[in-house]
């Protein structure tokens, strides 16, 4: 070890003011960009929307016309983007990740040391976080969008299929960004990536554990699903198109199916627009109440 | 200045500060002392405000640390040393810090240099040694370049270098004219370092006065006293009145100065091999103080 030298002696004048919101920013800023954790769910997240959608649109080639049932219901956009289920996982986690690894490090005891303010530090990783998700969706979104297109494109038929009476194209249909409905999804799904991120970053608030608050939401995507699924009609019909899984799969169609028991495109971004708020909501209370 | 006002925090039913109240002066290092779990951690979170006290109040400077307009250039702190992300450089982290307070970057290339982490300031700070942690948790206590600083358990896992270091450090703080308040369960390294001490035993005010008055007022002297005429000497002293106890081949002799005790061995013509002043250690008058309120106590003997 060498020798350290003594302290610098000045002491300086404090500037003027009070820090700002933008202090805040550019400190979660570089907190969110300098952990590897943040790259492996983005990464993650990227691979599979454009990884699976390929695969989706591949198979969707190969098995063109033997599942007449479901190639009526066939939606271009959707297929390029099948991704999202399981890609949406990796966003999910990354919005827990930002709170909870702070709280498991015990580093977010620095930043109220720096920002002593909470509810700051809570409003500087929800915009560092939803503008992050929000790009790193839109172009993997893309990219999956003209890759799916372009193999659903390179389908050989040339005859129509005709199965039990039904007729079907020869063909997938395939769609270009300027088609009805195709921006729509691409936005609505890039805004529900980001408003799921803020959701889970409110169970991150919430909870303070990696692995629960993990649970949480996987628990939230899944299982509440599938008990939704086993109520009776009457309350299934009500509920389960409020549910991020159900909302998930209206947003990312460029012709979503219509009808009592799910809901439009921009009803189910607003829906989960109000639960990512409401956890947020609960997470700022829980954060200034709590000790940290 | 820090000014600590019947400051009391409870956990449910366990009271970890219980009514303190002390006053941390500028330009001198305050020792706060305590045994493990007495409550300096505590203390120290709730002048951050990381907790909230259940009563009672801390002001830095006139003010609570919550409304610090410029949080770290007004207070700098070494929290218990995990209060780094394992999976972030040095560098960034102090940057990440940095940015929050409108602090240059330069300043972080500047603190890294003081405590000697230029080197492997772009390594990832979960392969740093506890040493390391540490020094890199003073760096960003140094960030702000501020007026007051805390700094909880500053040597823990540092070398005898290191321990140095901080120890000169801390003084020279203190010389700039800021306010250092630096908690420690090692009674020799805080008479060695600070000038006030505040010592605290379950969550309690025990003792708040200088390191001299500390020491003048905890510790007695008692003599040594060789000799091979060890029982005549000893029945001559109890005679006189003086309280002895005699340990293995020596004798020890409470409040009395060597010279009398030389003197009466010359008087009765006792060959004395030894007689020397010995100061009981600090570490058991602290010991002393805070005996009752060791949180676990160890156990010399199984139980009966």
């Amino acid at each position: 070890m060498t020798t350290l030298p003594a302290p610098p002696t000045s002491k300086r004048q404090l500037p003027t003011g009070h820090y700002k919101f933008r202090h805040a920013l550019g400190s979660e800023w570089i907190k969110f960009r300098t952990v590897r954790s943040t790259m492996w769910c983005l990464g993650t997240f990227s691979l599979i929307m454009i990884g699976f959608s390929a695969l989706f649109c591949a198979v969707t080639v190969s098995q063109w016309g033997k599942r007449p049932e479901e190639a009526l219901t066939f939606d271009p956009v959707t297929a390029s983007l099948a991704g999202v289920t399981m890609g949406s996982l990796a966003i999910g986690v990354l919005g827990v990740l930002v709170v909870s690894s702070e709280y498991g490090t015990g580093s977010i005891k620095a930043t109220f040391a720096a920002i002593p303010h909470r509810t700051t530090v809570l409003l500087a990783k929800a915009v560092v976080l939803s503008i992050s998700v929000f790009i790193v969706a839109a172009i993997s979104e893309l990219i999956a969008f003209f890759l799916g297109q372009t193999i659903l494109r390179s389908a050989s038929g040339s005859q129509p299929i005709v199965i039990n009476g039904v007729h079907l194209p020869a063909k997938p249909p395939t769609v270009t960004l300027s088609g009805p409905g195709v921006m729509t999804a691409l936005v609505a799904t890039a805004l529900f990536l980001t408003l799921l991120s803020l959701l889970t970053l409110g169970l991150g608030f919430l909870i303070r554990h990696t692995a629960g608050a993990i649970s949480a939401f996987v628990g939230l995507l899944f299982p509440l699903f599938l008990l939704v699924v086993l109520l009776p009609a009457t309350f299934k019909d009500r509920l389960e198109k409020f549910l991020p899984l159900q909302i998930q799969q209206t947003v990312v169609a460029s012709k979503p199916i219509v009808s009592a028991t799910s809901l439009s495109i921009w009803a189910g971004v607003l829906a989960m627009a109000v639960y990512a708020v409401v956890a947020l909501a609960i997470g700022a209370v829980l954060l200034t109440r709590r000790d940290a | 200045m820090i000014t600590v006002t019947n400051l009391t925090k409870s956990f449910g039913d366990k009271v970890a500060v219980d009514d303190l109240s002390f006053t941390v002066r500028e330009g001198a290092v305050t020792g706060f002392l305590g045994p493990n779990g007495s409550g300096k951690s505590t203390t120290m979170r709730l002048m951050l405000g990381l907790d909230r006290p259940s009563s009672g109040s801390v002001l830095i400077n006139g003010k609570p640390f919550h409304d610090a307009n410029w949080p770290l250039r007004e207070v700098g702190a070494l929290l218990e040393a995990s209060s780094i992300h394992p999976g972030r450089s040095a560098y960034n982290h102090l940057r990440s810090l940095a940015a929050a307070n409108g602090i240059p970057k330069s300043r972080v290339d500047e603190v890294l240099y003081t405590v000697g982490l230029t080197e492997p300031a772009k390594k990832l700070a979960g392969g740093f040694s506890l040493g390391m942690g540490q020094r890199l948790g003073i760096a960003a206590a140094l960030l702000g370049d501020p007026e007051v600083l805390l700094f909880d358990e500053p040597v823990n896992g540092l070398d005898p270098e290191g321990i140095v270091w901080v120890r000169t450090f801390l003084r020279s703080l203190a010389a700039e004219g800021r306010t250092v308040f630096v908690s420690s369960h090692l009674m020799a390294e805080m008479a060695m370092t600070a000038d006030y001490l505040v010592v605290i035993g379950h969550g309690k005010l025990k003792a708040d006065t200088t390191v001299e008055q500390f020491i003048a007022q905890y510790t007695t002297e008692k003599v040594k006293v060789m000799s091979p005429e060890l029982d005549r000497l000893a029945d001559l002293l109890t005679s006189g009145g003086h309280q002895l106890v005699k340990v293995d081949d020596a004798l020890f002799i409470e409040e009395t100065p060597s010279a009398l005790i030389g003197e009466l061995a010359a008087q009765h013509g006792i060959v004395l091999h030894e007689l020397s002043p010995q100061l009981a250690s600090l570490e058991e008058a602290f010991m002393e103080l805070t005996s009752d309120d060791v949180e676990f106590h160890g156990q010399s003997e199984p139980s009966k």
